[in-house]
């Protein structure tokens, strides 16, 4: 399947080396474009540069005057499948710790690294082994929170246990750099100051504390361990501690030595047995009513994972939907909720005193969490008591969802997470070229390549119309998908004048026609905004051409600026 | 995660080309795939951008190793951008800039707009060339060109008064934060306050009183005026391309002398990367010395500014 596919890409790679098998050429193309989404087109050059250094190994070998031999290269994902006199092995890890050290070596002052690495650094969803090591280098691109592939390492063991050597003639390739982590130890930051990732030093209250568990995935038992929130007055972060707290709610404590990791796209202060948490005294500290309010969120500041959020807004829809699990009946209820930053959903595990009669209904919510799917956060409401109705909105209108429109920055959007009801507008600077009249598949509704579903195999398409450009604010951009209806809003044509246009002038000259007409000027779009680990899009269900005038713009430059 | 920023797609600065030429500091991070940037005096930190004005030139060029490319210069009211679309260029792009070929050669005046990934080329004695690398391209109604104008007067603007807020403040990146500078413009003002000597911001400044003339309709009161190579008598053609090439030249005297000048094979070599022939060379460095006294040569076949 795949040499098809690539089969351009592979001829491009085999005329530089002839000696690469195409279904190397291949895996490794899918790799790129499947592990890094770097695609095809882009990733030849890297695939030609591995597969020479790999046909040139053998050849310096034998012209090489020294009589040592390399070992052949061995490429591996797992540290499990290294063996103790494996050389010249290719593996791609994360550095966890990286410290320098100066040693004489053969009456010579060496300064060489030792540290921890891990590997699978882009496998989220499995355990990574962890290894120590030694840099003999040392090589400045082993550096501790980077994600390197190291080329050409050999293993060492001593005692049974297995390490790696990276010597100087290794190759170091950073695929991600680290954070950096300067921070002086012991001197406390703001909470809005913390890394997302990386060690942390906070003074603040406990606002929220409570015992939890969490259970092993294999279902070989469960942890005891205290979650809670502290704040100050910068902002407010989670906790996860994984030894017993001796501290109280409200109480000001400062937290030393602990390191920050992201829970989804939430950061959260992880407290370890090497962690301080000591009490804290300063008389102008807030105290917890006054962080509790300046800590309310809404909903354009929710993001994936948060926990122990305060937040009012306003359930438009509600509805119990049932399902079974386990054979077990159940149910939960969830809605459309929205506040005058926006709107997402909320579900609720427990029945709340909300009648459908009554909706919009104002409610404050306690203590709750969130999910996030595509980016659009779902507010999950455990316990009936963490809710509780209000009789007024605290904004002046209640919020009208359908015509609700935010308006945020191109680059704001971009930086955020998903959002609902939001109005964006920016550059027209790239089109897509699969954009136009495109085939769909009928059972799943992917586009089709050449009458071929990538799922389905070769099928009668269902014929669509859409619209794929990015507009951009030159601090960032989105992707905006158009569907038929608002690409006929745009184009001011119907569908069977947009088939005839590109039966015309075929799907290329369509698209180089619509570049003509919309590059370089500002579009206007409203709709959702999605985001997940795959990217982001916006679909837009309003689009218009911004109404530009470049001597009312030249006078508004002026102004601002004072050039007169 | 990992891989969604990585694959983040760069932003598209709006930037004349006397701002994107002046540009000498480039980056070009450890990691294989991290992207390139130019970092111009006022510190717009440019992996790619949105580049409009007239096509002014356009030929194909055999490479050694028997491909060919198409080399052109895109004008603004401020200068030209250096573009080339070769082997790699996405085929939309060859496709276009074939049709462009022969309609230059017809004598057809384009106005285009163009994304481009910014590029440069770094000679030896250490001058920086700058060029331009499109991946989408199309022809424009001059009024799209002149909403570009406006909007690169804006933007040019910001970052003018960034710079010159940047002269208060300590150089690092609390202090430009909170000192009001925009978050996009931090990371590139920082690199660019600690490379650039001077910077004329004034000049930067003038391309934006013509680009806003322009927009308003005052083209003969801009100074650069890009209709110069529209007009279609015989002696105005002749008249812009020595201008082009004067200006060139000065430009690579002011960027590549030491101090003891530049010699006449280092000029005539770098002017030949940029598409311009030798022969006429010598004369217009004689008429820089005689005619217009812009140029001294303080020893045989050394050039400097005067």
């Amino acid at each position: 399947m795949t040499l098809e596919e690539y089969k351009d890409h592979i001829d491009f790679v085999l005329e530089s080396c002839p000696d690469a098998k195409p279904e190397d050429i291949a895996s490794e193309l899918a790799r790129y474009e499947n592990e890094f989404k770097i695609p095809a087109q882009d990733a030849v050059h890297s695939v030609i540069r591995k597969f020479k250094t790999n046909a040139d190994v053998p050849v310096s070998k034998s012209s090489g005057s020294t009589s040592r031999t390399s070992a052949p290269q061995k490429k591996v994902e797992k540290l499990d499948e290294l063996k103790g006199d494996d050389k010249n092995v290719v593996i791609e890890v994360k550095i966890i710790s990286n410290f320098s050290r100066e040693s004489t070596i053969r009456g010579e002052l060496r300064t060489t690294a030792y540290g921890l690495l891990e590997d699978k650094p882009f496998d989220e969803n499995s355990t990574s082994t962890r290894w120590e090591y030694k840099d003999w280098g040392p090589n400045k691109n082993v550096k501790q929170g980077s994600i390197v592939r190291l080329e050409g390492v050999s293993v060492n063991e001593y005692n049974e246990k297995l390490s790696l050597n990276i010597n100087q003639n290794c190759n170091v390739v950073v695929l991600k750099e680290g954070v950096d982590t300067s921070v002086e130890p012991g001197e406390p930051v703001d909470i809005a100051k913390l890394p997302s990732d990386g060690p942390a030093c906070v003074v603040g209250r406990i606002l929220a504390m409570r015992d939890d568990q969490i259970h092993r995935k294999d279902g070989s038992g469960s942890i005891d361990v205290v979650r809670g929130k502290i704040a100050d007055s910068s902002g407010t972060i989670s906790f996860l501690s994984w030894e017993p707290m001796s501290v109280e709610i409200g109480q000001l404590v400062k937290i030393d030595n602990a390191t920050v990791k992201s829970f989804r796209d939430t950061p959260e202060i992880n407290i370890g047995r090497a962690t301080r948490v000591e009490p804290y005294h300063d008389a102008s500290f807030s105290g917890v009513e006054e962080l509790e309010q300046m800590n309310q969120m809404d909903i354009s500041s929710l993001s994936d994972g948060s926990r122990d959020v305060n937040i009012t807004v306003e359930i438009h829809e509600w509805e119990k939907r049932t399902f079974t699990r386990d054979g077990v009946e159940k149910y939960l209820w969830s809605g459309k909720i929205a506040d005058n930053t926006g709107q997402c959903r909320m579900s609720a595990w427990q029945d709340l005193p909300i009648s459908e009669d009554d909706l919009p209904v104002c409610v404050k919510l306690s203590g709750v969490r969130v999910r996030a799917w595509q980016g659009i956060p779902d507010i999950t409401v455990d316990r009936a008591d963490q809710v509780e109705v209000l009789a007024d909105t605290p904004w002046e209108e209640k919020v009208d969802l359908s015509n609700q429109e935010i308006e945020i920055s191109v680059s704001e959007l971009a930086r955020g997470s998903g959002r609902i009801g939001v109005k964006t507008q920016g550059v027209f600077v790239s089109i897509r070229d699969d954009s136009g009249v495109i085939m769909r598949c009928p059972e799943c509704r992917r586009t089709l390549k050449d009458g071929v579903c990538s799922i389905h195999g070769a099928v009668e398409g269902n014929q669509d119309i859409r619209l794929r450009f990015v507009i951009d604010d030159g601090a960032g951009n989105v992707s905006v998908i158009l569907n038929s209806e608002c690409t006929q809003m745009l184009l001011g044509m119907d569908e069977k004048g947009i088939q005839a246009r590109v039966e015309e002038m075929g799907d290329d000259g369509f698209v180089s026609d619509l570049r003509r007409q919309f590059f370089a000027k500002m579009l206007s779009v409203s709709g959702r905004f999605l985001k997940d680990e795959n990217g982001s899009m916006f679909i837009a269900d309003k689009v218009s051409l911004v109404e530009e005038d470049a001597v009312m713009m030249a006078a508004e430059v002026r102004n601002t600026w004072g050039l007169n | 995660m990992q891989a969604r920023s990585r694959y983040e797609r760069s932003a598209s600065f709006h930037v004349f080309a006397n701002e994107f030429r002046a540009s000498t500091l480039h980056e070009k991070g450890p990691g294989e795939y991290d992207p390139s940037y130019l970092i111009s005096p006022l510190g717009a930190k440019i992996n790619r951008m949105v580049v409009c004005g007239l096509l002014e030139r356009l030929e194909q060029r055999e490479m050694s190793n028997g491909s060919s490319i198409l080399q052109g210069q895109v004008r603004d009211c401020s200068g030209v951008f250096f573009f080339s679309i070769g082997d790699y260029a996405p085929d939309a792009v060859k496709e276009i800039g074939n049709q462009w070929l022969e309609q230059v050669e017809i004598g057809e005046v384009l106005h285009v707009a163009m994304t481009v990934k910014a590029r440069w080329y770094q000679s030896e004695d250490g001058g920086i060339f700058t060029s331009i690398r499109p991946e989408e391209v199309t022809t424009i109604e001059p009024s799209t060109y002149a909403l570009w104008l406006a909007r690169t007067s804006e933007e040019t603007m910001k970052r003018i008064d960034s710079y010159n807020l940047s002269l208060e403040l300590e150089i690092n990146h609390d202090s430009f934060e909170q000192g009001g500078i925009p978050n996009h413009l931090i990371d590139g003002l920082l690199q660019s306050r600690s490379h650039y000597d001077s910077v004329e911001v004034e000049s930067f400044k003038m391309n934006v009183y013509q680009a806003l003339d322009i927009c308003e309709g005052n083209v003969s009161s801009a100074r650069a005026e890009p209709q110069m190579v529209e007009m279609s008598d015989s002696e105005a053609i002749q008249a812009s391309p020595s201008t082009e090439i004067e200006k060139v030249i000065l430009e690579l005297i002011g960027q590549l002398d030491q101090g003891n000048g530049v010699d006449s094979e280092t000029i005539s070599r770098n002017l030949a990367a940029r598409g311009y022939s030798g022969n006429e060379v010598y004369d217009i460095l004689e008429s820089l010395i005689d005619d217009s006294g812009k140029l001294v040569e303080p020893k045989f076949g050394w050039y400097k500014l005067a």
